[in-house]
């Protein structure tokens, strides 16, 4: 961490940075200044649009088509960047400065062996072919790939996304840089990964002694890897301060706006965020005992050929419930959910829709005399009646709406399509639609193109709203958002939910999130619930190996105010690793259910095998 | 249009479609290729439209008297064995040229895009099995399959648009369904299709509106072929029938004269290339303005 030469490694200085839109300037940066000396890791934070990724770029020479600099410097060991030629641009980008960029599987050739790829960026070091071969072997070594000498050989696609970024860093460490700029390295990953590559990346920095530019959305990344912050909001720096300091004293409000509107793994209900920072934690209101069940999945099987995404889950969920499904990618989570919006039909095991019977609604014809609906078929198959009772939110606003059709089209068309509302009167109904996710009406003229990422999220919002649905099904719906939006958005649903006792299936990989929105968890793995429990019982624990190391992989800014936790206040139930069955109440382990140990309140965790690792054969 | 966070919040903009139609307008005005192909477009459609009232004699109807003849004020491009006016019959030709070429591409165009949009959006085995039949309607050459379809069914205007709609449509379909299947697995779609919708109004709502632009281009790109092809046909006697004023069957019937009367023969040439070189140079303009990559689509 301390800087052993003397004087900064990177130093930008009064950076502005405009491109030409509609015949007038947009300044994206202005007046931008910082350093990093040498072993230093400093992390430019802001939310989209701030001008940290075009700061990030600046630092390697390169600025998006269209931007030009109208001033300032940046200085990277010593070299004026913006003044170098194309030459010594190449050289500066072999030499002294590499990058890592947010999406690695973007940034691989996908037709060209992994190996191959990460020599590429050895070749300006006049190496023979036999050292070249040794160096790549000795990276992919370093950066924790397992089996060196058969994974060089591989293409990009056969990588999982973790592996892919492990090569991204790979290729950026060959030429041996003094400065490596990661741009949200790790913001494509789910939890887990996301620690092991941060482990990596900081393990990597002290060894080869780099000086860092992280650039990051992500406080909990940020308080995980930076010694210094600098805090960027519409292009200018709003504050600079060590790490520590900044966390347990922001200074400027905004810093302190960010900081509180993080979602925290110790909150036991959504946080509310006031203009000054203040922050408080907004009570849940709990499910009443007798609400009804509105959906019952038993034994839900899903395939897609010859793999099983989904193997024999059971859940229920009751009306005015939100049910959190969580797990890495690849567990299952969302193909059990895009079933259960009737995108893909499942194998085998059913899915019911209970008791449609509330009155009003409801018309003659829907074809559920008997109230209930199965949602084991394809969204064609089912009658309408039962398909809008089910409908869908999309993970990514951006493509979630049609760009040709003006956003209140997008709230019409359900209404009319499911005859809820009369030609004439379906405009009116779409613009109050649009109206009760808190958005002004006046924008529903608008293309989606011309709203911002969180307006087009409570779009889609109402466009599921419109079909007046029991169950909402709500896929990674914050996590594309700037974490101030993400709140809103997250408070608004939570207002949905007991305005119009909506049941959300919500799935996310954040867990501070599930925890403050969530009244109960699944855990998914393989296909698999491995937990299932009150949101309260499963992060108080014990747990299920499994939930422990993701609820271990949480990072988290430091708290603010009281009471706020750790990470390391997540894993409190001291020594609760794979072996201690024992730390179970006795009795429980006689229960003869070979598969699940009962916890009580509804906590149950699939029984694991010794090695914590597999489900239980 | 991606998610620019300045672009979003820009109030000055007004709705999407006229915004597009500017910037597309723009982009068109800078490059000078399309500028003077768009042009050449336009020049050939007003002197089609315009024909009657820009000449006095008939194309068709054969003065003996006057055959053979060189430019001069009567005939300002003289006239041909038959002693028809050459400029009125290149002024008809063009109108014949332009509605059977615009009629047969529009068939082969819709017909491809309605086929290509439905095998993306329904997937599977149908659309393995449509590209494998299409693959081996595409080994055969164009000309070929043309003529087969010509000397089965005759000649004249109507047999022409369905053969050429025949030859043509696979390879649109192709390019169509690149297009669709960029848009097919995005979540407006996914929406629709969770709704319940239809294939066809997830085709013609959520689908057509976003490829537009591939399908435009795609319009003025085979025109410019389908002119051409034409012409070869009734070039080679396939086409249509005499005294039709048709540019080919022009070049075709005066080339034995062309020592002679030279002109009869190039002016038909004349038009012909210049309507060609227009049409490819405003879809090369379109498709640039568009953003549309031909080569990735058709890929």
């Amino acid at each position: 961490m301390s800087g052993t030469e003397s004087g900064p490694l990177v130093r930008v200085e009064g950076l502005s940075v405009a491109y030409r839109s509609g015949g007038a300037d947009v300044t994206v940066a202005r007046e931008v200044s910082f350093e990093a000396a040498a072993g230093e890791t400093v992390a430019v934070v802001g939310e989209s649009g701030s001008g940290k990724s075009t700061v990030a770029g600046a630092l390697l020479g390169h600025l998006r088509h269209g931007s030009r600099v109208t001033g300032g410097r940046v200085l990277v060991d010593g070299k004026d960047v913006l003044s170098l030629d194309r030459r010594g641009l190449r050289e500066l980008r072999t030499r002294d400065i590499a990058m890592v960029g947010q999406n690695a599987g973007h940034a691989l050739t996908p037709s060209m062996r992994v190996g191959a790829q990460i020599g590429e960026s050895l070749l300006s070091q006049g190496l023979t072919r036999a050292q070249r071969r040794e160096r790549v072997r000795s990276l992919v070594e370093k950066v924790g790939l397992p089996d060196p000498g058969r994974i060089v050989r591989r293409y990009p696609h056969q990588l999982s996304g973790g592996q892919q970024q492990r090569v991204a860093i790979a290729m950026a460490l060959a030429a041996r840089p003094k400065v490596l700029v990661l741009d949200e390295p790790t913001t494509a990953l789910d939890v887990v990964t996301q620690a092991r590559i941060l482990d990596l990346v900081a393990g990597l920095g002290e060894e080869f002694g780099l000086t860092s530019v992280l650039v990051s959305h992500d406080l909990g990344v940020v308080a995980r890897m930076a010694g210094r912050v600098v805090v960027m909001r519409e292009g200018e720096v709003v504050e600079a301060a060590g790490a520590a300091e900044l966390f347990d004293a922001p200074r400027h409000p905004y810093t302190r706006r960010l900081l509180a509107s993080v979602p925290r793994i110790g909150d036991r209900g959504l946080a509310e965020v006031a203009e000054d920072g203040t922050r408080t934690v907004r009570e849940r209101v709990p499910v009443p005992d007798d609400a009804p069940e509105v959906v019952s999945l038993r034994d839900v099987t899903i395939d897609y050929g010859a793999h099983r995404a989904v193997d024999g889950v059971s859940l229920g969920l009751r009306r005015g419930e939100v049910l959190a499904l969580v797990g890495e990618s690849g567990s299952g989570k969302s193909t059990l959910a895009w079933s259960l919006a009737g995108l893909r039909a499942p194998s085998s095991g059913t899915m019911r829709l209970l008791g449609t019977d509330t009155g009003g609604g409801d018309r003659p014809g829907d074809g559920n005399q008997d109230g209930d609906g199965d949602l084991a078929v394809r969204a064609r198959l089912r009658p309408p009646g039962v398909r809008r009772r089910v409908q869908l939110v999309f993970q990514n606003a951006d493509t979630s709406l049609n760009p040709r059709r003006i956003v209140r089209e997008a709230v019409r068309r359900p209404l009319r399509f499911f005859g809820l509302a009369e030609r004439s009167r379906a405009d009116d109904r779409a613009r109050e639609l649009i109206a009760d996710v808190a958005l002004d009406p006046a924008l529903s003229d608008r293309l989606p193109g011309q709203l911002s990422g969180g307006q087009r999220q409570r779009v889609g919002i109402a466009r599921a709203l419109a079909g007046d649905p029991r169950v909402v099904v709500a896929d990674e719906v914050t996590t594309a958002l700037d974490v101030s939006v993400q709140a809103a958005v997250l408070a608004l649903l939570d207002d949905l939910r007991t305005e119009r006792d909506l049941a959300f299936v919500f799935i996310s990989h954040d867990l501070a999130v599930v925890r403050g929105i969530a009244d109960r968890v699944a855990v998914m793995r393989d296909g698999l619930v491995v937990e299932e429990g009150p949101v309260e019982a499963v992060f108080s624990g014990p747990n299920h190996p499994y939930t422990r190391r993701l609820l271990d992989a949480v990072l988290e800014p430091r708290p603010v105010g009281a009471g706020g936790g750790t990470t390391a206040q997540a894993s409190e139930p001291a020594g609760e690793t794979a072996g201690d069955t024992a730390a179970l109440p006795r009795d429980l382990a006689e229960v003869p259910d070979p598969e699940w140990i009962d916890l009580g309140g509804g906590h149950r965790i699939r029984r694991w095998d010794a090695d914590g690792t597999g489900p239980r054969s | 249009m991606t998610g620019s966070p300045h672009g979003a919040s820009g109030p000055a903009e007004t709705t999407g479609s006229t915004g597009t139609a500017r910037t597309t307008l723009r982009s068109l005005a800078r490059s000078t290729p399309a500028v003077v192909g768009l042009s050449l477009v336009a020049l050939h459609v007003l002197l089609a439209l315009l024909a009657p009232l820009l000449t006095s004699y008939s194309p068709t109807a054969n003065d003996p008297g006057s055959a053979l003849l060189g430019p001069g004020a009567d005939h300002w491009a003289g006239t041909d064995a038959y002693g028809r006016d050459v400029v009125s019959r290149v002024l008809y030709g063009g109108r014949y040229a332009l509605t059977v070429s615009f009629a047969a591409t529009a068939c082969a165009v819709a017909l491809g895009t309605v086929v290509g949009c439905a095998a993306a959006l329904k997937g599977g085995r149908l659309d393995d099995a449509l590209m494998r039949v299409l693959d081996a309607i595409l080994a055969i050459p164009p000309i070929l399959a043309l003529l087969v379809v010509v000397t089965v069914l005759g000649t004249g205007p109507a047999v022409i648009v369905l053969a050429v709609t025949v030859v043509y449509a696979p390879q649109v379909v192709r390019v169509v369904r690149a297009a669709a299947l960029g848009v097919a697995p995005l979540d407006y779609v996914t929406a629709a299709r969770a709704r319940g919708e239809r294939t066809v109004s997830i085709l013609v709502r959520e689908v057509l509106p976003n490829i537009a632009h591939v399908v435009s281009v795609e319009f003025a790109m085979r025109a410019s072929w389908v002119v051409l092809l034409i012409s070869s046909l009734s070039f080679l006697g396939f086409g249509a029938n005499p005294p039709t004023p048709d540019w080919g069957l022009m070049v075709a019937e005066n080339r034995t004269a062309m020592v002679v009367v030279p002109w009869a023969t190039l002016a038909p040439i004349i038009a012909l290339a210049t309507l060609v070189v227009g049409l490819n140079l405003s879809a090369d303009g379109l498709s640039r303005a568009w953003g549309v990559d031909r080569a990735k689509e058709s890929s």
